[in-house]
C-alpha cells in the first residue's frame, strides 16, 4: 500500500512539474507579447520645415504664430506619407541675427536653442501639464491652456501662482532652412514630452532635456 | 496557510472533486483524447485572446494587423502560428475522438445525449474555423470564404437571405469581417464554452466506457476505490498530460518550420545587430510561424482559391454535382452524413446494442475513408505529378494534367505578390488598404502597366542588377522605340555614345525616306547622335589620331557615360572630372545639349545651365523627373522637340487636368490629338520608378521617404 502511495505521489509531483515548466515555457512569451508596446519606440527625429509661417512675418513684442510641422507618421501598422506630426509656436523676441553670409548661418545654426531664444522661441503646442492643445490667450500677450487654465508667459514660462503646469512651455530644437533663398523659414525637430512632469523627458525615448521651468 | 484557504474557500473538496474522479477500469492511454482536445482549445483561447488586442477587423486594417502581429510584435510568429496550427489539430483530434468514442461505443445509450453534444462541439468548430480562416482578410481566406458564402446564398428557399445576413450586405466587405469576427471570438467560443461545460459533466455522469462501467453507473470520488476502479489523479491526469504535451509538441513543431514569407526587416537602427532575444521574439521575418497570403483584393485574376485543408474533401465534393445537381454536394450528402452520425447512437437501443456498435463503427469508419479519400483526390487534382506517387492519376487525361499545371503556376504567382506585399508592409500600410501595396507597387503594377503602355514600341530587356529577388519577363514586342530595360545606368549611355543607331537605341525610330536610288526605305528619325558618332570618328581618321589618343577620347566618353548616369541623383555626387569631358570642345557634348554646370561664383558654388540648345537637356538625366517631363511633354523643346514621334502621356482625370491638358495643346500645336494618351499620374509615377528600379510603393501619390 505504502509503496503504491509513493508511485502515486511521484507521479502526482511529475505532472505538476511537467505541467509547470510548460506554463513557463508558453507564459513567457505570452507575457513578452502582452509588453510588447513597451519597445514600441518613438517617432525617428529629424530637422522637418515648419509650414505657413515666415519669419518676416514675426516681431520682436509682436503676437506669435504658429506653423505646422508635417512628416511620415506611423500609426501602428499604418502608414501615413505626409501627415501633420504637431503644430509650434514662434515668438520673436530679439533682433534678427545676421545670416548675410553662408558662415554666419552654418554659425547661428549650430548654436543650442538657448542661444537662440535670445531671438526667437519656438514652442511645440502641447500643454506641459495633461497634454491640451495651448492657444494665445485673448489680448495676445501669453498662452491659455484651455483645460486646466494653466497659463504661460510669451517666453513660455508659467504665469501665475497656482499654475497646474509643473514646468514651462517645451521648447524644441530648431535651425534657420538653408534651403530657403529668403532665409525666412525654419525647421524643427518635433516631439512630444512626457505630461504632468517637471522634467522634460521625451516620448518614445531620448535623453532627458532641461525644462523650460 | 493552505488551512486557512481551505477552510474559507473548500478548495480541498472542489480539487478533490476535480480530481479524484473514479476512473472505472483504471487509467488508459486511450482516454486521452478528450482531454487533448480541451488542452488545444485553451491553447486557442489564450492566443486568441492575444491576438484580439492587436488585430482590427476592417476591411482596410485586418490584413495590416495582422502583418504587423505576425512580423512586429514580440512573438507574434509564436501566438498567431499555436493559433493557426491549434485549429487544425483540433479538427484532427476531434476526428480522432469520435472514432475513439465509436469504436468504444461510448456513443451509445445512455451516453446519446452526451454524443449529441459532441456533434454541436464538432459543428462550433468547423463554425470558428470557417471564420477565423476570413480574419487575416488575405487572399486565401477572402477568395475561400467567398465561395463558402456563395455556396450558402446559392441554396434553394433562404440561401439568399442567410448569404445576405452573414455577408452583412450584398457584397463581401468590412461588414463581412465585424459579424465573423463577433462570431469567431463571442458567439462561437462561449457556445463551445457552454456545450463543452455541458458535455464534460455528463461525461463525469456516465464515467469512461469501459467492460466494466458500460452501462454508466454514476461516478463520484466516493467508488475511487470500487472494485477495478482508479482515481483520475495522478495516472490518468499523467497519461492526458503526456498527451497534451506531445500534441503540443506537433503543432510547435510547425510553428517552427515555418510556413510564413520570410521578409528583410527595415535596416536596423544604430547599425545594431538584434541580439538573440530580439532575434527569436520577430522570428516571423525568417518564416517562423503561420502564413499571410497578400492582402485581400477582389481586382485579382484568377486567383487560385482552395478552402483550408480539412474542408478539402466538402470542396471535392461539389465537382462531382455540377449544374442542378450541386445540392446534393452542398447540402444534401454533408447535411445526410450528419443527420446519420447524430442518429447513430438510436440504432444502438436495448438488445440492438452490439449491432449498432458494428454499424456505427461501420459509417464512422466509412465516413473517415471517404473524406480521406476526396482529400487525397482534391490534393491530387491540383498537382501534375498527383499525390502518392500518382497512383490516383490518369496518365491520358492531358486537359486535367493542364489544368493542374495551370493551378500549380497560379499558385506560384500568388505565392510571388505575397512575398513582395509582406516585404512591403515591413515599412507600413498604406491607409486605402494593405492591398494598395501591389496596387501601388512599381516592381509588380509599374511592369504590368509599362507592358500594357510603352512596351508596344519600347523593348524592356535588361542586365541582371544587384540582388533582384523577382521574377521579371523581358519584354521584346516593342518595335519603334529604344529599349529602356537599362535606361539611365552609364551602360546604357556608354552604348548609345558607341553605336547610337543600334536597335538598343534610336535604330528603331524610323520614318520612309528615299535612298539614293529613289528606293523607299526606312530612314532614322534621330541622326543627330549618329552624326556626331561619325564626326568624331572621322576627326580620329583625318587628323590620324594615335591609339592612346583614341583610347584617352574613350575614356573620356566613359566618365561622361558615368557622369550623365549620376544626374539622377544628387548634385554634390557627381564626378568633375565627367563634367569636365562632357564640356570639352573636343568630345563635341555642350554645343547641342544643354546642362547643369557646377560653377564656382568667388567662394560660393552655383550650378548653371550651359550648352547648346539643338539636343536634349540632359539636366537630371535619368531622374524621375525628366522621364516624366519625356513621359508627358516629349516635344517639348528640353526633350525631342520638332524630332519627336512619341505621344505625350496625360492625365485625363482629376480636378484641373483638364486646364493642364488645354494648355498642353495650347503649346503643342503640331501634336496631332491622337498623339496624347491617357494616363494616370499614379500610374505614371509607378511606370517611372519601374524604369528607375526604385520600388517603393506610391502612397496615394506621395512618396514614402
Amino acid at each position: 500500500m505504502a509503496e503504491d502511495n509513493n508511485r502515486r505521489s511521484f507521479l502526482g509531483w511529475l505532472t505538476v512539474g511537467i505541467g509547470g515548466i510548460f506554463s513557463v515555457f508558453l507564459g513567457v512569451p505570452v507575457v513578452a507579447y502582452v509588453i510588447d508596446p513597451r519597445h514600441r519606440k518613438g517617432p525617428k527625429s529629424a530637422m522637418k520645415l515648419v509650414e505657413g509661417v515666415k519669419l518676416n512675418e514675426l516681431a520682436p513684442g509682436g503676437t506669435p504664430l504658429q506653423g505646422v510641422v508635417r512628416d511620415t507618421r506611423t500609426d501602428g501598422w499604418t502608414l501615413y506619407p505626409n501627415d501633420v506630426i504637431g503644430r509650434v509656436w514662434l515668438v520673436q523676441v530679439g533682433a534678427r541675427p545676421d545670416l548675410s553670409t553662408p558662415e554666419k548661418l552654418a554659425e547661428f545654426n549650430a548654436r543650442t536653442t538657448a542661444e537662440k531664444a535670445s531671438y526667437l522661441f519656438v514652442f511645440t503646442t502641447k500643454c506641459p501639464h495633461l497634454g491640451c492643445f495651448v492657444n494665445l490667450n485673448g489680448a495676445g500677450n501669453g498662452f491659455a491652456c484651455p483645460c486646466h487654465s494653466a497659463t504661460f508667459n510669451l517666453d513660455g514660462q508659467r504665469a501665475a501662482a497656482g499654475n497646474p503646469a509643473q514646468r514651462g512651455m517645451d521648447t524644441l530644437a530648431w535651425e534657420i532652412d538653408a534651403d530657403d533663398p529668403e532665409l525666412n523659414r525654419i525647421k524643427v525637430i518635433f516631439k512630444s514630452y512626457e505630461a504632468n512632469n517637471a522634467e522634460k523627458i521625451p516620448l518614445g525615448g531620448g535623453d532627458k532635456e532641461t525644462p523650460n521651468l | 496557510m493552505f488551512a486557512w484557504l481551505d477552510h474559507r474557500t473548500g478548495l480541498k473538496n472542489l480539487l478533490a472533486l476535480m480530481l479524484l474522479e473514479g476512473v472505472p477500469g483504471g487509467a488508459r492511454w486511450r482516454y486521452v483524447w478528450g482531454s487533448c482536445l480541451a488542452f488545444v482549445f485553451s491553447i486557442q483561447l489564450v492566443t486568441g485572446l492575444m491576438l484580439m488586442t492587436a488585430y482590427s477587423p476592417s476591411s482596410s486594417q485586418a490584413w495590416a494587423s495582422v502583418h504587423f502581429i505576425q512580423y512586429q510584435m514580440d512573438f507574434g510568429w509564436l501566438i498567431r502560428g499555436l493559433h493557426h496550427f491549434g485549429s487544425q489539430t483540433m479538427v484532427v483530434l476531434i476526428a480522432l475522438h469520435m472514432l475513439q468514442v465509436v469504436i468504444a461505443g461510448a456513443h451509445l445509450p445512455p451516453r446519446e445525449v452526451n454524443w449529441w453534444l459532441g456533434i454541436g462541439l464538432l459543428s462550433v468548430t468547423f463554425g470558428l474555423s470557417l471564420t477565423g480562416y476570413l480574419l487575416p482578410w488575405d487572399q486565401k481566406g477572402f477568395w475561400a470564404t467567398d465561395v463558402a458564402t456563395n455556396i450558402a446564398g446559392s441554396l434553394p428557399m433562404f440561401g439568399a437571405d442567410v448569404k445576405q445576413q452573414a455577408v452583412g450586405g450584398p457584397d463581401s466587405g468590412n461588414h463581412t469581417l465585424t459579424r465573423f469576427y463577433a462570431l469567431h471570438v463571442g458567439i462561437l467560443p462561449l457556445s463551445l464554452i457552454v456545450l463543452l461545460i455541458a458535455h464534460i459533466t455528463i461525461f463525469r455522469r456516465h464515467g469512461v466506457t469501459s467492460k466494466e462501467n458500460q452501462d454508466g453507473l454514476v461516478t463520484s470520488p466516493q467508488n475511487e476505490h470500487a472494485p477495478g476502479s482508479e482515481p483520475f489523479w495522478p495516472r490518468q491526469a499523467f497519461y492526458d498530460l503526456i498527451a497534451c504535451m506531445f500534441i503540443f509538441g506537433l503543432m510547435l513543431t510547425a510553428v517552427l518550420y515555418g510556413f510564413a514569407h520570410p521578409v528583410t526587416p527595415p535596416a536596423a537602427e544604430e547599425g545594431a545587430e538584434p541580439g538573440l532575444y530580439d532575434r527569436i521574439a520577430r522570428w516571423g521575418v525568417e518564416g517562423k510561424g503561420a502564413e499571410l497570403d497578400a492582402a485581400a483584393d477582389r481586382d485579382t485574376a484568377g486567383y487560385p482559391a482552395r478552402p483550408e485543408w480539412y474542408f478539402l474533401f466538402l470542396f471535392q465534393l461539389l465537382k462531382y454535382f455540377p449544374g442542378d445537381y450541386a445540392i446534393f454536394g452542398t447540402v444534401i450528402i454533408p447535411n445526410g452524413a450528419m443527420l446519420l452520425l447524430f442518429l447513430l447512437p438510436l440504432f444502438g437501443i436495448g438488445s440492438l446494442r452490439k449491432v449498432g456498435h458494428f454499424f456505427g463503427i461501420l459509417v464512422m469508419v466509412t465516413l473517415v475513408v471517404m473524406a480521406g479519400l476526396l482529400t487525397l483526390k482534391a490534393l491530387d487534382d491540383d498537382r501534375p505529378e498527383g499525390v502518392l506517387w500518382g497512383i490516383l492519376k490518369n496518365k491520358d487525361d492531358e486537359k486535367a494534367k493542364k489544368a493542374a499545371e495551370d493551378f500549380q503556376h497560379k499558385v506560384h504567382a500568388a505565392e510571388i505578390l505575397a512575398r513582395r506585399a509582406c516585404q512591403l508592409a515591413m515599412e507600413g500600410s498604406p491607409v486605402e488598404g494593405g492591398h494598395f501595396l501591389i496596387r501601388n507597387d512599381p516592381y509588380i503594377t509599374g511592369q504590368k502597366l509599362f507592358k500594357e503602355k510603352c512596351a508596344s514600341c519600347h523593348n524592356f530587356t535588361r542586365q541582371p542588377f544587384e540582388k533582384e529577388e523577382y521574377p521579371f519577363e523581358s519584354m521584346t514586342d516593342g518595335k519603334t522605340a529604344s529599349d529602356l530595360g537599362d535606361f539611365g545606368r552609364p551602360e546604357w549611355v556608354a552604348g548609345l555614345l558607341k553605336n547610337p543607331l543600334d536597335k538598343h537605341f534610336f535604330g528603331r525610330v524610323t520614318e520612309p525616306g528615299k535612298d539614293d536610288k529613289g528606293k523607299v526605305v526606312p530612314q532614322p528619325v534621330f541622326d543627330g547622335m549618329k552624326g556626331w558618332r561619325d564626326d568624331i570618328d572621322s576627326v580620329r581618321v583625318d587628323e590620324k589620331w594615335k591609339p592612346e589618343k583614341i583610347a584617352a577620347q574613350e575614356k573620356e566618353f566613359a566618365l561622361i557615360a558615368k557622369w550623365l548616369a549620376d544626374q539622377a541623383g544628387p548634385k554634390e555626387k557627381r564626378d568633375d572630372a565627367g563634367q569636365a569631358a562632357f564640356f570639352n570642345k573636343a568630345n563635341k557634348c555642350s554645343g547641342c545639349h544643354m546642362v547643369e554646370k557646377k560653377e564656382k561664383d568667388g567662394a560660393k558654388i552655383v550650378f548653371v545651365k550651359k550648352g547648346g540648345k539643338t539636343g536634349p537637356d540632359l539636366t537630371g538625366y535619368g531622374s524621375a523627373e525628366w522621364i516624366r517631363a519625356m513621359i508627358m511633354s516629349p516635344g517639348h523643346k528640353s526633350r525631342y522637340g520638332k524630332a519627336n514621334r512619341m505621344p505625350a502621356f496625360r492625365n485625363p482625370d482629376g480636378a484641373g487636368s483638364e486646364l493642364s491638358l488645354q494648355e498642353f495643346r495650347e503649346t503643342n500645336k503640331d501634336m496631332p490629338p491622337s498623339m496624347v494618351s491617357p494616363l494616370t499620374d499614379i500610374d505614371r509615377e509607378m511606370i517611372i520608378r519601374w524604369i528607375r528600379r526604385d520600388y517603393r510603393p506610391v502612397y496615394g501619390g506621395s512618396p514614402i521617404r
